[in-house]
């Protein structure tokens, strides 16, 4: 039920704090940076590392969805933008925008900002699929312990629930409440039993969840936390490269290097200040490295 | 009797205020703010209430009571955002949220929002905008507490216009986030064009918690009363 | 470890003013394993909840009296102590476990003491090698089955090493293999651990062979404390009250048997010390009156299922080839394992689920040419939890809510229902205030208002104790005798010998055997009541309670007979 599923590879058997590092470093390098070759740079890393874990396809269900956002921003860019100067199309007036320009600048904007937006998605993609929401969650046990069990808590009465509201629909069709033909309005009216009941009983089932946490003892003492990821070398490697790929990245953007100015003319493209952008690409590049070795020569999971 | 003690201290208005301040200066143009990168900044700001909220509520003594009720109501949200679009192609998420809010106050409404939206997206997929569903549904049941404590006893109307107007505030932040990563320059233009663009969402988001709230609000709110003594 | 002893115990809820205890004195000796009987309402769940300290710490409420484990006060025990003294499972496992997998729901309990890593280490591994969940540790636990997950909610409380084991009713959400599992890894507690086992548990046939010791509550106190003794002791069975007696030896004490057997075997060799010289083969014959009925059966078919497959979209394959006619009048018992198909073939007669291949007529129409809610005018759906039917604040109006859904013309017959059911005096309450037993009627009636021609019930026996379920099955015979048709799916073989015509067995999704209850249930060794394996041989056609009486007072008279001819 859960979008996370166990795969046999390099990505999904790093220690949780590793995943988050690298996921959390590529995120915000991505909101740092807005020259297109960075960004272009973070987006091929990340394709490349969901490769490796074997969740290209659901990636490509990702992507799918951010093509309409990716032309929404192209659209909405090109059509409102005003700063650029190289007008490569003028139109009539239009009541509320003004008369209609579309720029070589505002265009390049609303790709580069594209790639951004490609980049946070498949993140959060990688995210999504390879990182066990259980691990994640208790690694910040430690600091929010009552919230992350709320939180634990909710996702465990989630596939409950779920069922709670199939079965309990079927059965309330079967009383003649009707939920799938009629109109819209009586159909939004037939499900106050399901939600009624759902409530009640999960209020129910509450009180009793409760007091079983009580009568072991929960809240009797200061808690202290079951852990069972092990650290292995492979984590430590990845925590370095991702650590200074973070450092190169803040470099670049402090020298100015990762900043890209569209306005009022596309900036020319210097290569010296692209070298950020490659190292960067590759660091990132280097859980995928691993990945392909380690399925190349299995000695070297023994090894890392 | 929970909202009065835990809930309406002043510095709780103090931090939203901040948080808003700190977002709307983010974007509004010739302040000292202004220069910096304003999607980073948004989305830490963002962050921040969260984690404010999320703070507020590790320093409380938290009862299993409260972990399991915070717990089902987040998942009941969470579950019918997936669950009723199939029949009424609507989400009453948020008017579970707020009428949490409402009967148990801000503390928890916050935490019910906030932990459904991420719980939600844990079945559904996470993304960018995981962190301001948080604190959008977080802020739906905080408003509605806040309702509470200005009434007397229940009322529908009243809770219902809220209901849709909070329908407006979630889709509006959302959107907030849409034109400072992606747009430029940021001006009222560009910011008219965004919310214009999903104006069809936001009204439709709206009118379901306005429908969902004039069809559930007196179930949920008796027995949500009734379950509160065992609290 | 620890004796218990407790003084003048008397309990108020919050905002009661009858005490749900009264005056309890009772003393449990370390290592006795007690099994406690009572009728919902009668104080055997707060009785656990005061010795656990959830009562009043949890509930809060009142509480007078004390309660000593060895010589401290449970009152004066801090419950970080407590916890670790006495432990408690209870009924359903959904409600129990909170966490997302199996090896953080053990180490659940041992967090909260704060116990260092790798202690914690240790016993979450001990505890799952010896309840066999090792090979599970890694799994969500959504994806368990019940019998599994009860298993960890008792793993998660055995880790914290308590010397005391309270269990309220762990099996009774259970189906029979997995209630078996349960006790048997209790049973082991209490024989290789020593420790004390305090348990709730409606059906005694499962579990009295390993008690020391019986208690019966009622009204809040307890009315009969009986001492088991060594456990082939069966004295005690004849003080015992009989609406607590498990099937058989009420059987023997209603036929006026002074010795009471408990097990099967100790009721056959109960029979052959009067029969002694009994030639092999040779049978009692107790035969009623009336011959059995042969030749064209008038009835009308009521549901025609003709090859009938269903394949689920993601699982494959879970009904192959069913061919079952259901005719007017017909009571059918539907038998078979966990997945057997039972509860999908029960979905495709009422329509929720519309055949893959073949067809299902349902009164002469044909089940994919209808909707549910026509369906649900001829045919009756009881699920297995009443709660999924009850959201509204009266049982009237739950009632009122069929006949206005289904558009029913208000004729009275509610009003007959009503009576019929015995829910006269809570006509006004709400139904979620009721017990378990009076929840699923007020549900039953609710489907009963439409006067369907087909009930049909998914294991309307969980949770229910002996008397509840004399009375449902009491219920749905008079029903079936009004011409309703009634098919019910359950894993309680006595229950279907006992009320039921026709049995239906199931395996993998197909139909194995169709047939009286006496063709099939007779000779079958796992799918036999416990009657029918007493007489299996020594008299046919003996399988309900009424046979059963019969053919022992036929024993008793042909005993008698003999001597007077000796004479």
């Amino acid at each position: 039920m859960l979008t996370y599923q166990f795969k046999d590879n390099f990505i999904f058997k790093l220690h949780p704090f590793t995943q988050m590092t690298f996921i959390g470093i590529v995120f915000i390098l991505s909101l740092i940076f807005s020259h297109p070759v960075y960004l272009l740079g973070l987006l091929i890393s990340v394709w490349a590392v969901i490769a490796a874990a074997g969740n290209l396809s659901e990636w490509k269900g990702y992507m799918k969805f951010c093509i309409i956002m990716v032309l929404f921003i192209v659209v909405i860019n090109a059509l409102f933008a005003r700063a650029g100067t190289t007008i490569i199309y003028s139109g009539p007036e239009i009541p509320v925008i003004g008369s209609l320009e579309i720029s070589v600048e505002a265009l390049a904007y609303g790709l580069g900002m594209s790639i951004r937006l490609l980049v946070i998605i498949s993140i959060f993609c990688l995210y999504t699929y390879a990182v066990n929401p259980d691990k994640a969650l208790r690694l910040f046990s430690r600091l929010g312990g009552k919230s992350v069990l709320a939180i634990t808590l909710s996702v465990r009465l989630f596939p409950l629930m779920m069922k709670d509201f199939q079965r309990i629909s079927e059965i309330q069709r079967c009383r003649g409440v009707k939920l799938v033909t009629g109109s819209w309005w009586k159909r939004a009216r037939n499900s106050i039993p399901i939600i009624s009941i759902m409530l009640l009983s999960g209020l129910e089932r509450s009180l009793q969840l409760a007091e079983s946490m009580y009568a072991r003892g929960y809240g009797s003492s200061p808690r202290s936390y079951y852990d069972k990821d092990l650290w292995r070398p492979r984590d430590y490697f990845i925590l370095i490269v991702t650590a200074i790929a973070l450092v190169i990245g803040i470099w670049s953007a402090v020298m100015g290097w990762s900043a890209f100015s569209y306005y009022p003319v596309l900036e020319h493209i210097n290569p010296l200040e692209l070298i950020g952008a490659g190292i960067i690409a590759i660091t990132l590049l280097v859980p995928a490295i691993l990945n392909w070795g380690w399925m190349k020569w299995p000695i070297l999971k023994s090894r890392i | 009797m929970i909202k009065n003690s835990i809930i309406f201290r002043s510095r709780y208005v103090l931090s939203i205020l901040i948080v808003f301040v700190l977002l709307a200066a983010t974007i509004i143009p010739e302040n000292p703010l202004y220069n910096l990168n304003w999607t980073l900044l948004s989305t830490v700001i963002v962050f921040m209430g969260i984690m404010a909220f999320f703070w507020q509520f590790e320093k409380q003594q938290v009862s299993s009571k409260m972990i399991a009720l915070i717990a089902t109501m987040s998942s009941l949200a969470a579950v019918s955002r997936i669950a009723f679009s199939a029949i009424v192609s609507l989400q009453p998420a948020t008017f579970i949220i707020m009428i949490t809010g409402y009967v148990f106050g801000a503390q928890i409404g916050f935490m019910v929002g906030a932990i459904a939206a991420l719980v939600s997206n844990f079945f559904l997929g996470q993304g960018p905008w995981t962190p301001w569903q948080m604190f959008c549904w977080g802020m739906c049941g905080v408003f509605a507490s806040i309702l509470s404590l200005k009434e007397e006893e229940f009322r529908l109307i009243s809770f219902t216009v809220l209901a849709g107007l909070c329908g407006l505030f979630y889709g509006w932040v959302i959107n907030i986030w849409h034109w400072a990563a992606f747009m430029y320059p940021l001006n009222a233009k560009t910011f008219l064009a965004v919310y214009a663009s999903s104006i069809v969402f936001d009204g439709i988001h709206a009118v379901g918690n306005v429908v969902f709230s004039i069809l559930f609000a007196g179930t949920f709110y008796r027995i949500l009363c009734r379950f509160r003594k065992y609290v | 470890m620890a004796d218990i002893k407790i003084q003048d115990l008397t309990y108020y809820y919050p905002e009661t003013n009858k005490p749900a205890l009264k005056k309890i004195n009772l003393e449990i000796i370390e290592g006795q394993f007690v099994i406690i009987v009572g009728n919902s309402g009668s104080g055997k769940s707060t009785l656990l909840r005061t010795i656990s300290g959830l009562a009043p710490g949890f509930y809060n409420g009142t509480l007078m009296g004390k309660i000593f484990l060895d010589d401290a006060e449970t009152a004066q025990l801090s419950r970080y102590e407590l916890v670790q003294e006495v432990g408690i499972v209870f009924q359903n496992p959904e409600s129990q476990l909170v966490m997302m997998n199996v090896e953080q729901e053990i180490a659940f309990g041992l967090e909260n003491l704060g116990l260092p890593y790798k202690l914690m280490k240790r016993r979450v591994m001990e505890m799952s090698s010896s309840l066999g969940l090792s090979a599970h540790l890694d799994s969500y636990v959504a994806e368990l089955s019940g019998g599994q997950k009860q298993k960890v909610a008792l793993a998660g409380v055995l880790a914290m090493h308590p010397g005391i084991l309270l269990l309220d009713e762990p099996t009774s959400q259970l189906d029979p293999v997995a209630a078996e599992e349960l006790l048997n890894i209790i049973r082991r507690l209490n024989e290789d651990n020593g420790t004390t086992i305090i348990m709730i548990e409606q059906r005694l046939e499962r579990c009295c062979h390993l008690a020391d010791r019986i208690l019966v509550m009622e009204n809040g106190g307890i009315s009969a404390d009986l001492k088991a003794g060594t456990r082939a002791n069966r004295l005690w069975l004849q003080k015992a009250p009989a609406a607590y007696l498990p099937p058989l030896p009420r059987l023997f004490a209603s036929a006026g048997y002074e010795e009471l057997p408990l097990t099967v075997k100790q009721g056959r060799q109960l029979i052959k010390s009067y029969i002694p010289d009994r030639k092999a083969g040779s049978k009692i014959n107790w035969y009623p009156d009336e011959p059995p009925v042969s030749g064209v059966d008038p009835r009308k078919d009521l549901v025609d299922i003709r090859n009938l497959w269903f394949s689920y979209p993601n699982t494959g394959e879970a009904l192959k080839n069913i061919n079952l006619k259901i005719r007017e009048g017909d009571f059918i018992a539907v038998l078979g394992e966990n997945g057997a198909g039972k509860t999908t073939l029960l979905k495709n007669i009422n329509g929720l689920l519309k055949p893959s291949r073949g067809s299902i007529q349902v009164a002469g129409k044909d089940t994919r040419e209808l909707t549910i809610e026509e369906m649900a005018l001829s045919v009756a759906y009881l699920s297995q939890d009443p709660n999924d039917y009850l959201f509204l604040p009266s049982v009237r109006e739950e009632i009122d809510f069929t006949i206005k859904n289904l558009k029913l013309s208000e004729d009275g017959y509610s009003e007959e229902i009503i009576r019929d059911l015995k829910l006269d005096g809570y006509i006004q309450c709400n139904p979620r205030d009721l017990s378990a037993g009076e929840r699923q009627r007020v549900a039953l009636a609710s489907v009963l208002v439409s006067k369907p021609r087909l009930l049909l019930l998914d294991e309307p026996t969980r949770g229910l104790d002996y008397q509840l379920k004399e009375q449902l099955g009491k219920l749905l015979q008079e029903i079936n005798q009004q011409g309703t048709a009634v098919m019910m799916v359950t894993h309680d073989v006595d229950f279907a010998a006992e009320y039921a015509q026709d049995i239906c067995l199931m395996f993998d999704g197909g139909v194995i055997e169709r047939g009286s209850k006496y063709e099939v249930l007779q000779h079958s060794t796992f799918y036999s009541p416990q009657i029918g394996k007493l007489f299996n041989n020594i008299a046919d056609d003996a399988i309900t309670v009424d046979e059963g009486v019969k053919v022992l007072l036929e024993l008793t008279r042909s005993i008698n007979n003999e001597k007077v001819s000796a004479l």
